[in-house]
C-alpha cells in the first residue's frame, strides 16, 4: 500500500473521483484571497520508486462561494457534478466524459436552504439531486440540460436538522442528522419518513450526531452511518429497531482501535463488496475521522490504512476497482492512498 | 505581528492585498446596518491575522416619537455604520500558503520531540548522563526534519548538485536557499551535533557551500554565477583574470569540484591547437589531480566528489602533511620554466599558494568574512574545534574584510553578521535577540529546542522563569507568541494547542481563550473541531460552554432539534427545561389538527429528550404528555373504525394511566392542569364503563380544587383567568362527579 501527501496550498472543501480514469474534481478555497475554485485534475502516478504522484489541472471554474458538499454521478450521456454552496444554492455542472472541461456555466438554483445546506446526493441514472439542511428542509431537484427544476419535498421548519443524505434507489433515500435517528424516505410519500431507526444507540453519552451515511449498492436495505465519538453504525431496514455498532464507544468488540473523534465520512468498501453476499454479515466499511484516521472496518476488526497528524475531512474511493482512495486533509493537502488490489 | 506606527503620513501602514477592494491598496470598507441611540461610537478591534478593524457607528437622533434622523451631515448611507479593515505591517515576500505548509509540518516534528522529551523525563529522571547523551541525538533528528521542510538542499553554482546541466541550466531564483534555513543549519552545527565538533572546518565548508548566496549581495556565489555565464562564450578562459580568480576562490572555500571542473575547461585541453601546450597542460592537470586528492578530515564525501576523506585524526594528519609536501614540491618544480603561458603559470602558482594556506592569497580570494574564515579553517587550521578560539578568528576575519570598504554599511550589506558571529561564539543571548529581531516567531519557537539541546548555559537562561516576563521563561514566551500567530488564522488555529500544551504557566489559559473565541456558531463542523481539541486536552468546561453556545444559537434560529441536541451535549438542564417549556407552549393548548401535527413532528425530539433527562421537569412532562395525546388520538381512530371493544378499552385504560402519571405531584406545571383535565373529560365519560377508580377520580378532583383555590387567591401563574370560566370548570366537575358515581357503583 502506498500513501502520498499532495499539498495544494489551498483548503480542500471537497473532492470526488470522476468516472474518467485518474481524474478528480476538487473544490478548493484559497484562504489568502478568499476565492473558491472548482478544478478537474488529473492525478499522475509515476509508479516509480522515490517519485511522488502529482496533480495536473485540466480545467477550472471560479465559484462565487465556498462549497459545503459535493457529489458526482453519471448516466449514459453526462457526468454530473453537484455542489451545494455556503449560501444555500445548488450548482450542477454537466461534464462531457470524452472531453472533460468546465467551459460552460453551471446550472444554478438559488436559495434552496435558509442556512448552509448540509448535504446532497445525486442519483445515478435520473440525475435527480436531493439536498438537506439544518433548516429541516428536504429538496428534490431534477437536473436537465435545460436547467434545474426543484421542489421542496418536506419542511419540518427546523424541528429536525439534517446533516447527511444518500440515495438508495431512484425514489428512495436515507438521511440522518441531529435529533433523529436514521430515516428512510420515499419521495412518493412526502408526508414523513417511511421508517426510522432509534435515535439513540448503546454507548452514546448524551446525543450523538450523525455526519455521514452510505447505502449498500445492491442490498439497499443496508446502510451505515458515522458520527460523534468515532461511532460507526449499521442499520438494516428489515430490523428497524436495531442499530448495529461497528466502531466507537458503544462497540462491543474490544479489539477496536479505531478513531475517537468525529467520523466525517463512511463508505461501504466498493473493492470488497463483490462476492461477499453473505446476508447476515455487514460488509467492510471505510471511514475517515477528525483525529486523522483512514481505516477499514471488517467483521469487528479495524485496519488503519493511514494515520495523519491532522483531520481527514472527507474521502472518495475510485469507481472502477476501489483500490485508489483520495482524502481531503485539514492541512491543505490531498492524501492519495493506493491499495494493492 | 508588527505594531502600528506613523509612516509617511499614513495613519497606519498597511499592505496592499488582492482582497482589498479595487486592488489599488484602499482598505476594505464594510457597511453595517446599525447605529447608536446615544452618542456615536468609534471601535477599534483586531481581526484575524494582521487585520485591524475600525468601526464607526453614527448616532440616531430621535425627533419626536417616530421620526428618526441621523446626526450625520451626509444623507443616504448615513444611517449605517462603517467598518474599515486595514492590513497592518509590511507585505511578506514568502507566500502565505508556504508559511502555512511550514507550520503544518513543523508542528508535527515539534510535538514528536516534546513527547520524546516527556518519555525521557519519565523513564530516567532526566538528569542521568545517558539521558542527555541520547537527547541531543533526538534533537538532531528533529532539526534535520525541520531543515528538510525549510527547503531542498542546495549548493554553490556549478557544484556537484546542480552541475550536470551546466551551462544550459539557468540558476533559478526559486531554488535559492532561505536565510532561515541557513541560520537553522548553522545553529544545528554549533548547538546540537556533538559528532560534528571533531570535523568542524569541513562542516562549515558544507554550510558555506549551501548558504553562501544568502550571506550578502556580494559573495563568491554571485562571483561564480557571473563567471559561469561568461564561460559559455569563452574558448580560452585562461586569458581572463576572472577565470583564475574564480578557480582560486572556489579552491579557497573548499568547493573542489568546481575548481577541478573549471581547471579542466582550460584551453590547453583542446586538441585542435597549433601551439605546443603539452607542458602547460601537464601542469594544469597535475594541479587538478592534486586538488582532487586533497585530504579532508570528515567521515565521508559524497560519491564522485574530489578529495579523500579521513575520519581518524592521526591518519589525516599524516596524509595532509604528505599532500602538502607534494604541493610544495610542485611549487618548486622545474617545469614552471618550460611553461610558456605566463597567465597560466601565474594562475596555477596562485592556486598552489591557496592550497598551502597563504594568508594573503586567501584574503584576496574571498569576499565575505565568513568565506575567509572557512578558507582559513580549511587550509590553515584543519584541526580546529569549536572550543579553540573560533570566535576570535571570526572577529579577525570580520575586521580584515571590514577594511575593504564594507564598514559603513555593514548592517545593510550583511544583516546576518551579528547573528552568525554570535552563533560561532556561542553567545546565546545575542542569538536569541537577533533571531527575534530578524525573523518571525516561527523560528524562535522552534529554535529553542536546538539551543537547549546540550548547552547547560543556554538551558539555564532560556528556561529560567523571569519576573519581568510575568513569571514565564523565554522558552515559554516564544512558544506563546508563535501560538498566537497560529491562532490568528482560521486554517492554523488547530496547531496552536500543540505549542500551548507545552507552555506550563500560561498555555492552558490562552488555549481556553482561543477555543472560546472561535466563531463556533457559524458552522457545526468548526464547533466539532473545537470540541475535538477540548477532548484531547481535557477541557471539559470549555466543551460545555461551546456546546451551549452552539445549542442556543441553533435554538434561537428555529432549529429546535439541533438546539436540543447541542444543549444535551452541554448537559445544560436549566436551558433544556426552558426549551421544553417553550415546546410545551406550542403543543399544550387544545388538540386541534395543526397542533397534533407539530406534536408529531416533535415526536422524535421528545423521544430524545424524555428518556435521558428525568431531572428536567418540563421534559419528563413533555414526554408523558406526548404519550397521553397519542393515546387519545388512537382512541378516536379506533372508535371511527369500530374495532374490537376490548382493544378500545385497553387503549382507554392506558391513556388514563398516562393522565394519572401526568397529574402526579411535581410532574406537570400547574398551568397545564386545565388543558389536561379538559382532555380527561373524554376518558371520564367513557361510554362502556368507568375507566378511573375512586381514588383516581379523587386525585383529579383535588387538582381541580387546587386550581379553583388558586383562582380565588389570584396567584394563577401563566394561566388566563378567563380560561377558568365557571362554565368550563362546571363541565369538568360534572364529568368527574359522574365518573365518581359510576366508579362507586362498580365497586
Amino acid at each position: 500500500m502506498e500513501v502520498h501527501r499532495i499539498p495544494q496550498g489551498q483548503y480542500v472543501d471537497g473532492l470526488r473521483w470522476l468516472p474518467i480514469p485518474s481524474t478528480l474534481a476538487l473544490s478548493l478555497w484559497d484562504a489568502d484571497t478568499g476565492l473558491s475554485t472548482l478544478e478537474i485534475a488529473f492525478l499522475q502516478d509515476p509508479e516509480q520508486e522515490g517519485q511522488a504522484p502529482w496533480m495536473e489541472t485540466q480545467a477550472s471554474w471560479d465559484l462565487s462561494t465556498r462549497t459545503s458538499a459535493m457529489k458526482s454521478s453519471s448516466n449514459q450521456s453526462n457526468i454530473a457534478l453537484a455542489l451545494a454552496s455556503e449560501t444555500g444554492s445548488l450548482q450542477v455542472f454537466l461534464i462531457d466524459a470524452m472531453n472533460p472541461s468546465l467551459d460552460s456555466a453551471p446550472l444554478v438554483l438559488e436559495r434552496l436552504h435558509k442556512n448552509v445546506p448540509s448535504a446532497l446526493d445525486i442519483q445515478k441514472d435520473t440525475l435527480q439531486c436531493v439536498t438537506v439542511g439544518s433548516d429541516g428542509r428536504i429538496n428534490l431537484v431534477q437536473a436537465r440540460q435545460s436547467g434545474l427544476q426543484g421542489d421542496c419535498l418536506h419542511d419540518n421548519r427546523g424541528v429536525l436538522s439534517y446533516s447527511t443524505v444518500c440515495w438508495a434507489s431512484p425514489t428512495e433515500f436515507v438521511l440522518a442528522g441531529h435529533g433523529a435517528g436514521i430515516q428512510w424516505w420515499d419521495n412518493r410519500r412526502p408526508g414523513g419518513a417511511v421508517a426510522q431507526s432509534p435515535a439513540k444507540w448503546v454507548g452514546a453519552d448524551g446525543v450523538g450526531s450523525i455526519h455521514t451515511v452510505d447505502v449498500h449498492q445492491s442490498r439497499k436495505h443496508l446502510s451505515v452511518v458515522g458520527g460523534s465519538g468515532g461511532t460507526v453504525l449499521a442499520w438494516d431496514l428489515r430490523r428497524q429497531n436495531e442499530l448495529h455498532s461497528l466502531a466507537g464507544r458503544g462497540c462491543k468488540s474490544g479489539s477496536s482501535t479505531g478513531a475517537e473523534g468525529e467520523i466525517w465520512n463512511v463508505k461501504l468498501d466498493p473493492a470488497l463488496q463483490v462476492g461477499q453476499g453473505e446476508s447476515g454479515k455487514i460488509p467492510p466499511v471505510l471511514m475517515c475521522s477528525e483525529d486523522g484516521i483512514l481505516a477499514l472496518i471488517e467483521s469487528g476488526m479495524t485496519t488503519e490504512l493511514a494515520v495523519e497528524s491532522c483531520a481527514i475531512n472527507s474521502f472518495d474511493v475510485d469507481l472502477e476497482l476501489g483500490s485508489e482512495i483520495v482524502c481531503a486533509l485539514e492541512h491543505e493537502s490531498v492524501l492519495y492512498v493506493k491499495r494493492s488490489s | 505581528m508588527q505594531m502600528p506606527s506613523f509612516n509617511g503620513g499614513d495613519f497606519v501602514p498597511y499592505a496592499n492585498s488582492p482582497v482589498s477592494a479595487g486592488g489599488d491598496g484602499a482598505p476594505v470598507v464594510h457597511t453595517v446596518h446599525h447605529s447608536m441611540a446615544s452618542t456615536p461610537r468609534v471601535l477599534v478591534s483586531w481581526g484575524p491575522g494582521n487585520t485591524l478593524r475600525l468601526s464607526y457607528l453614527p448616532q440616531v437622533v430621535r425627533d419626536g416619537d417616530d421620526d428618526m434622523k441621523i446626526s450625520s451631515s451626509r444623507e443616504g448611507d448615513a444611517a449605517n455604520g462603517q467598518v474599515v479593515e486595514v492590513k497592518l505591517g509590511k507585505k511578506d515576500d514568502q507566500p502565505l500558503a508556504e508559511k502555512r505548509a511550514l507550520a503544518y509540518s513543523s508542528a508535527q516534528a515539534f510535538a514528536l520531540l516534546q513527547n520524546q522529551k516527556q518519555q525521557m523525563l519519565q523513564s530516567d529522571g532526566g538528569s542521568s548522563r545517558t539521558g542527555t547523551f541520547d537527547w541531543w541525538q533526538a534533537v538532531l533528528e528533529y532539526s534535520q526534519i525541520i531543515s528538510a521542510t525549510l527547503g531542498p538542499a542546495s549548493g554553490p553554482p556549478g557544484s556537484a548538485t546542480d552541475f550536470s546541466g551546466f551551462p544550459t541550466k539557468e540558476l533559478q531564483a526559486s531554488t535559492k536557499p532561505t536565510t532561515v534555513k541557513a541560520i537553522w543549519d548553522l545553529v544545528e552545527i554549533f548547538y546540537v551535533d556533538k559528532n560534528g565538533a571533531s570535523w568542524l572546518p569541513e562542516r562549515l565548508v558544507e554550510w558555506l557551500a549551501s548558504y553562501d548566496a544568502v550571506l550578502s549581495s556580494n559573495t563568491l556565489h554571485t562571483k561564480l554565477t557571473k563567471l559561469q555565464q561568461r564561460l559559455v562564450n569563452l574558448r580560452f578562459p585562461e586569458e581572463e583574470k576572472e577565470y583564475w580568480d574564480g578557480v582560486a576562490s572556489a579552491l579557497a572555500v573548499g568547493w573542489l569540484d568546481i575548481a577541478v571542473y573549471l581547471l579542466r575547461m582550460h584551453g590547453s585541453y583542446q586538441h585542435d591547437q597549433i601551439d605546443n601546450r603539452n607542458v602547460e597542460n601537464g601542469l594544469v592537470e597535475t594541479v587538478a589531480v592534486l586538488i582532487s586528492k586533497m585530504p579532508r578530515l570528515r567521515p565521508s564525501l559524497p560519491a564522485g566528489a574530489p578529495g579523500q576523506a579521513f575520519d581518524f585524526k592521526p591518519e589525516f594528519s599524516k596524509a595532509w602533511e604528505k599532500w602538502r609536501s607534494q604541493v610544495a614540491k610542485l611549487d618548486g618544480s622545474t617545469y614552471w620554466g618550460e611553461c610558456n603561458n605566463i597567465t597560466t603559470q601565474k594562475g596555477l602558482k596562485k592556486l598552489l599558494k591557496v592550497l598551502l594556506g597563504s594568508i594573503e592569497d586567501l584574503l584576496l580570494s574571498t569576499t565575505h568574512w565568513m568565506e575567509l574564515l572557512v578558507a582559513h579553517l580549511l587550509h590553515v587550521q584543519p584541526f580546529s574545534k569549536v572550543s579553540e578560539g573560533l570566535a576570535g578568528y571570526a572577529v579577525k576575519c570580520v575586521e580584515s574584510k571590514g577594511d575593504s570598504g564594507m564598514n559603513e554599511s555593514t548592517s545593510a550589506n550583511d544583516p546576518l553578521q551579528e547573528l552568525t558571529l554570535a552563533i560561532l561564539s556561542d553567545d546565546t543571548e545575542v542569538v536569541v535577540a537577533e533571531c527575534t529581531r530578524l525573523f518571525d516567531p516561527w523560528l524562535m519557537a522552534h529554535l529553542m529546542e536546538l539551543l537547549t539541546a546540550k548547552s547547560k548555559y543556554a538551558q539555564s537562561i532560556l528556561r529560567e522563569e523571569r519576573y519581568a516576563l510575568g513569571g514565564i521563561s523565554l522558552e515559554e514566551l516564544n512558544r506563546l507568541s508563535y501560538a498566537q500567530v497560529l491562532c490568528s488564522h482560521q486554517l492554523t488555529w488547530q496547531l496552536a494547542p500543540v505549542y500551548l500544551s507545552f507552555c506550563p504557566r500560561q498555555g492552558l489559559g490562552i488555549l481556553e481563550t482561543l477555543l472560546l473565541k472561535q466563531p463556533v456558531s457559524t458552522s457545526d463542523r468548526l464547533a466539532l473541531k473545537v470540541l475535538e481539541v477540548c477532548r484531547l486536552y481535557d477541557l471539559g468546561t470549555v466543551a460545555t460552554t461551546v456546546n451551549r453556545i452552539v445549542g442556543v444559537h441553533h435554538w434561537k434560529h428555529g432549529r429546535k432539534g439541533a438546539g436540543i441536541a447541542w444543549l444535551q451535549r452541554a448537559q445544560d438542564d436549566r436551558r433544556l427545561a426552558a426549551v421544553a417549556d417553550e415546546l410545551l407552549e406550542s403543543v399544550s393548548l387544545g388538540m386541534s389538527g395543526s397542533q397534533m401535527e407539530t406534536l408529531q413532528e416533535l415526536e422524535g425530539l421528545v423521544d430524545l429528550l424524555g428518556s435521558e433527562l428525568h431531572s428536567s421537569q418540563g421534559l419528563t412532562f413533555l414526554h408523558r404528555y406526548k404519550d397521553f395525546k397519542t393515546g387519545l388520538q388512537i382512541i378516536k381512530k379506533l372508535r371511527k373504525q369500530e374495532t374490537d371493544q376490548q382493544k378500545i378499552a385497553e387503549q382507554g385504560r392506558q391513556a388514563a394511566d398516562f393522565l394519572l402519571q401526568l397529574l402526579k405531584p411535581q410532574v406537570t406545571p400547574q398551568r397545564f392542569w386545565l388543558p389536561l383535565l379538559r382532555d380527561a373529560v373524554e376518558l371520564l365519560e367513557w361510554p362502556e364503563m368507568p375507566l378511573l377508580g375512586i381514588h383516581e377520580t379523587n386525585l383529579l378532583l383535588s387538582r381541580l380544587q387546587e386550581l379553583s383555590l388558586a383562582k380565588v387567591r389570584g396567584d394563577l401563574e401563566g394561566i388566563d383567568p378567563r380560561d377558568l370560566s365557571r362554565q368550563s370548570l362546571e363541565r369538568i366537575r360534572l364529568a368527574l362527579a359522574c365518573n365518581l358515581g359510576r366508579a362507586l357503583l362498580q365497586e
